[in-house]
């Protein structure tokens, strides 16, 4: 019961994306950087490391998604269909979901296509799948974490611009966590170095499945989603 | 099948709604009217469920709004003042969206969408992008979405805002046609539609339900004496002074004529003589027209208001001006307008009426001036 209305929300917003010029200016975007990253750099070794190509997807994801998570929310909110949603038969929290998925089905689509790299690598030499595949899903759970976060912006305001600055500026406050996690010593920087992404991400990459690793991702993405659920209640009760 | 009860909403100190009481019936077509920012938007929006009140209750077909919405969105259709689409979808994928989004059995969602479609008219435009399509189009859309999952409840934003004529009165013929079927409630600032589509009219003004009877009883109840508009020859003053003699008559007011002379009959400033339209009255006290007019041998000709209470004063008023040969060019009973009824009500002129509650009248407005200044505007604007 409701989950048809799940579906079908998710089943909108994919199609959506899929029918709009910006999916595929950024899906060209972040492959031809991605190829050309890999062309370059990781194919040009002569054992060619996949963690770096990782490593650069990660920082890609920085921008492309909040070009994607921009218009989650607020352009519902801009064109008025917000208040279809939240007068039919769906909870919110199944909307939210909705869109939070949708948006992860396409950067699952991205992550995909980038399977190419390893298997070219695989047809001139070794590739550690078991490590490479355990990098894929910390690089995944990156990308949802991401996405949460740019759906909580996109529900901050009614333009999209907004969300994309406010969702680029979430990320580039999680990447600074990293940064000051390096530089600083003692209890805060252990507490700052638990915190960052960055440090979450490292054992997937090195190919370390850690629960707690997990736990660390899930609890961020379950936190900016209720966020968004909660940000979106309020604005509607009161305006 | 829609109980509202002692409900109010407020935003920060803003009360948009206050203390609104009303009840549907299974069925019935009530329209919601009332200036813009009345809270008639936020009235509709409590109902859908897509807020809760702040206080009070409302429950639709049994179920509370906020004990079990989803419960009351399932049962409601809604129509919001911009219609909630998608410029980039065709009608076709929004509607079977729509129908899947209601929770619409897979099978029966290609039929339901497409009915909604053939009932408002859409369906010839079902392949099109719903970005290309017109203003009224893309209104119809937005009823068609309403419609899907066929709801008991329909709620209305201002449905035939952005329709041509023709459309207008096509919407209304559905909306007339889905009565019965479907319980609606639609809210309007167009009072002839109210009039021609709704059994009943919930009138608002600053949050508060200020009356709601069928269109004719509020017309019948608010109207309480009779009006008629008289023209006569014979000079304003003496005219009006005659004619306030009579028994039965509350009121006399000269709308044109000669304004030195109903000042001095102590008739109230004839605030419609410079804007009447006729040319007579174009320049108050020069001497041109009235002048000619009431040189010796030409009366002049007085256009009066006369209001009475209580005893048809047709005759009275026949016997007295024929008494004093001032002849009557015209007599003509005035039918309080629904428009005029709606400016009493929301500029509060004090108004003797069934379903207005005592509690009702604010006395900051002070406005039975500015009412009686509307009203009168209203009446010369015929």
């Amino acid at each position: 019961m409701g989950w048809s209305g799940l579906l079908a929300l998710w089943r909108k917003d994919v199609l959506s994306f899929w029918l709009s010029p910006l999916w595929w200016v950024v899906a060209a975007v972040f492959l031809a950087l991605t190829g050309w990253y890999y062309l370059a750099v990781v194919a040009s070794f002569q054992a060619p490391d996949l963690r770096f190509l990782l490593d650069h997807m990660v920082v890609l994801l920085l921008f492309v998604v909040p070009a994607l998570t921009m218009r989650l929310w607020a352009e519902e909110q801009q064109r008025g269909t917000a208040e279809l949603l939240l007068t039919s038969p769906i909870t919110l929290n199944q909307a939210v979901l909705a869109k939070f998925l949708a948006v992860l089905t396409l950067l699952t689509v991205l992550l995909l296509v980038t399977g190419i790299y390893p298997a070219v690598t695989a047809a001139y030499g070794a590739v550690e799948w078991p490590t490479l595949l355990v990098g894929y899903l910390g690089v995944w759970l990156v990308a949802a974490t991401f996405a949460a976060a740019g759906l909580l912006a996109s529900t901050l305001s009614d333009s999209q611009v907004i969300a994309a600055v406010a969702g680029f500026g979430i990320l580039l406050a999680l990447y600074m966590l990293d940064w000051a996690a390096g530089s600083v010593g003692g209890t805060t920087g252990d507490v700052l170095r638990a915190a960052s992404v960055w440090e979450n991400l490292s054992d997937f990459i090195n190919g370390v499945l850690d629960t707690r690793r997990l736990v660390y991702f899930l609890s961020l993405i379950a936190g900016f989603l209720f966020l968004a659920v909660r940000n979106v209640e309020r604005r509607t009760w009161a305006a | 099948m829609i109980e509202v009860s002692h409900v109010s909403k407020r935003f920060g100190e803003h009360r948009a709604v206050t203390d609104l009481t009303f009840t549907v019936g299974r069925g019935e077509i009530v329209g919601l009217l009332g200036p813009n920012g009345a809270g008639k938007t936020t009235t509709m929006r409590l109902i859908t469920g897509y807020m809760p009140p702040s206080a009070g209750t409302i429950r639709v077909a049994g179920f509370d709004t906020w004990e079990e919405p989803l419960e009351v969105k399932r049962r409601v259709g809604y129509l919001p003042e911009n219609p909630p689409v998608y410029p980039d979808m065709t009608v076709e994928s929004y509607l079977l969206f729509v129908a899947a989004l209601k929770g619409v059995p897979r099978h029966r969602r290609r039929a339901e969408a497409q009915d909604a479609a053939e009932r408002t008219g859409v369906a010839h435009v079902w392949k099109r992008l719903i970005g290309n399509l017109s203003r009224g189009y893309r209104q119809r859309v937005g009823l068609a979405q309403a419609l899907v999952g066929k709801p008991d409840v329909l709620i209305l934003d201002e449905p035939t805002v952005g329709l041509d004529p023709t459309q207008i009165v096509e919407v209304r013929q559905l909306i007339r046609d889905l009565a019965g079927e479907h319980t609606v409630i639609l809210s309007s600032h167009i009072l002839p539609e109210v009039r021609q589509t709704c059994q009943r009219v919930l009138i608002m003004n600053r949050g508060r339900l200020v009356a709601q009877d069928t269109p004719e009883g509020l017309t019948r109840a608010l109207q309480g004496g009779t009006a008629l508009r008289l023209t006569v020859k014979g000079p304003a003053a003496a005219v009006a002074r005659r004619l306030r003699e009579l028994e039965g008559v509350e009121s006399v007011r000269v709308l044109d004529g000669d304004p030195q002379a109903a000042a001095a009959a102590g008739g109230r400033e004839p605030a419609g003589s410079s804007g009447e339209g006729t040319p007579e009255a174009a320049g108050p006290g020069t001497e041109g027209g009235h002048g000619a007019e009431a040189g010796p041998g030409m009366e002049p000709v007085v256009r009066l208001e006369v209001t009475a209470r209580g005893r048809d004063v047709r005759e009275p008023i026949f016997y007295a001006l024929a008494a004093e040969r001032w002849p009557i060019l015209e007599m003509r009973p005035l039918e309080m307008s629904l428009e005029e009824i709606f400016m009493q009500l929301v500029t509060d002129e004090p108004a003797s009426g069934a379903g207005r509650r005592p509690g009702d009248r604010r006395p900051e407005d002070g406005a039975s001036d500015r009412g009686g200044r509307r009203r009168s505007a209203g009446a010369a604007g015929r």
